[in-house]
């Protein structure tokens, strides 16, 4: 059996493509051997383009975020100082859009907003409407209008009394945008949020 | 044998062509693409250190440090480029910040019974003005907010000067708390 198989390679019928075959699919290669090389060297040769630009416009992107990502900041800055120069007010703000009553006690660990009703969130409103751009302007010259930043929300997380130093304390979140525009590259706009929790206290 | 024929000399003249018209625009192609990896490099390089040295200004250096180095310009090498960078400050008088501040009606503390405002939608005044040069009488020359401008610049080890097209700005407001 073992034999027969190997038959072939011992003058028996050959599975092979003769020699003559062989010169005749030569015949005529170099010009779709040269097309298929020229092809992939195309093919690396666009991807190498691509590549380029995918990595500029990612540079570009890291510089657009880092723009943006400061106009936010320079928000939280703005609000940050108005609430060192008025904790009171704030605080003041924050109880009341809890609903609480400001010189009384709040159990740690009790629900943030107990009472819907008696609660006003527009102190709080008050309080962060003019941390912007737009009432404090950017006062860097020859900068576009496009570059703008604003305290967008500022809310009461938790609060509660410490009966042993007679002070309320309030964690707040600050939310801020930032929104600069890119001429580059055809960035265009480009918008960062950024939170920050601070804490407030008032003495009662 | 006589079958046996290789390429014709016009195979492969035209294959050469083909080759030469391929591979001459690949070749400058390869040179575009090392030259803007190291361009990218660069502008990488830029934009992180722009990133730390504008963290710096923020949040690190002092008040006094930060004016009085404004307007300089420092240069910084990296993996053989140059960086350059400059601040600009401007400043809000504390005239200039007048903010505004919600003013409130609280119920009679003594009365309070229940622990929560009775009638919340009266406790808002109306929002008065009051700028820091108020609330900080004492020290009203002190500066408490700037506008920032930082500028970046960088250039390639085989490039002369700096291009204009090779630069972005940083923009960012700072305060100075108060802490009492």
């Amino acid at each position: 059996m073992i034999e027969t198989s190997f038959n072939w390679l011992q003058g028996g019928p050959s599975l092979l493509p003769n020699r003559k075959k062989i010169v005749g699919l030569r015949k005529g290669m170099a010009i779709p051997l040269v097309l298929v090389f020229c092809v992939c060297v195309m093919v690396f040769a666009s991807s190498l383009a691509l590549f380029r630009k995918e990595s500029k416009q990612q540079n570009l992107g890291n510089v657009h975020f880092l723009q943006a990502n400061f106009m936010a900041q320079s928000a939280v800055q703005m609000m940050l100082l108005k609430l060192s120069a008025f904790p009171q007010e704030a605080c003041d703000a924050g109880v009341l859009s809890l609903g609480y009553c400001p010189f009384r006690g709040i159990i740690a660990g009790s629900e943030v907003s107990p009472n819907p009703a008696s609660s006003n969130s527009d102190g709080l409103a008050q309080f962060f409407a003019d941390c912007n751009s737009t009432a404090f302007p950017i006062k860097v010259p020859g900068l576009s209008a496009d570059w703008k930043f604003a305290v967008t929300d500022f809310k009461v997380i938790s609060a509660y009394t410490n009966p042993a130093e007679r002070q309320l304390i309030i964690s707040a979140q600050i939310t801020s945008e930032g929104e600069t525009r890119l001429a580059k590259g055809g960035m265009d706009v480009r918008k960062e949020e950024m939170i920050k929790t601070v804490k407030l206290t008032r003495e009662n | 044998m006589k079958k046996r024929r290789g390429l014709t000399l016009v195979e492969i003249m035209m294959a050469i062509g083909i080759l030469g018209a391929i591979i001459i625009p690949v070749l400058g192609l390869l040179d575009y693409s090392n030259r803007g990896t190291r361009e990218q490099d660069a502008e990488g390089i830029a934009a992180n250190l722009a990133k730390e040295k504008m963290n710096q200004l923020m949040f690190v250096i002092s008040r006094d440090n930060l004016l009085a180095n404004a307007g300089t310009t420092s240069t910084e090498n990296i993996k053989g480029n140059d960086i350059a960078w400059k601040y600009q400050v401007y400043t809000f008088s504390n005239a200039e910040l007048g903010f505004s501040v919600p003013q409130f009606k609280f119920h009679d503390p003594q009365i309070c019974a229940s622990g929560y405002e009775s009638s919340p939608g009266t406790v808002l005044d109306a929002p008065k003005t009051m700028t820091l040069e108020e609330v900080y009488p004492d020290a009203t020359a002190e500066i408490r907010m700037v506008d920032i401008n930082m500028t970046v610049k960088w250039k390639l080890p085989n490039q002369g000067a700096y291009d204009d097209r090779n630069q972005f700005q940083l923009v960012a407001r700072r305060t100075f708390l108060v802490t009492e």
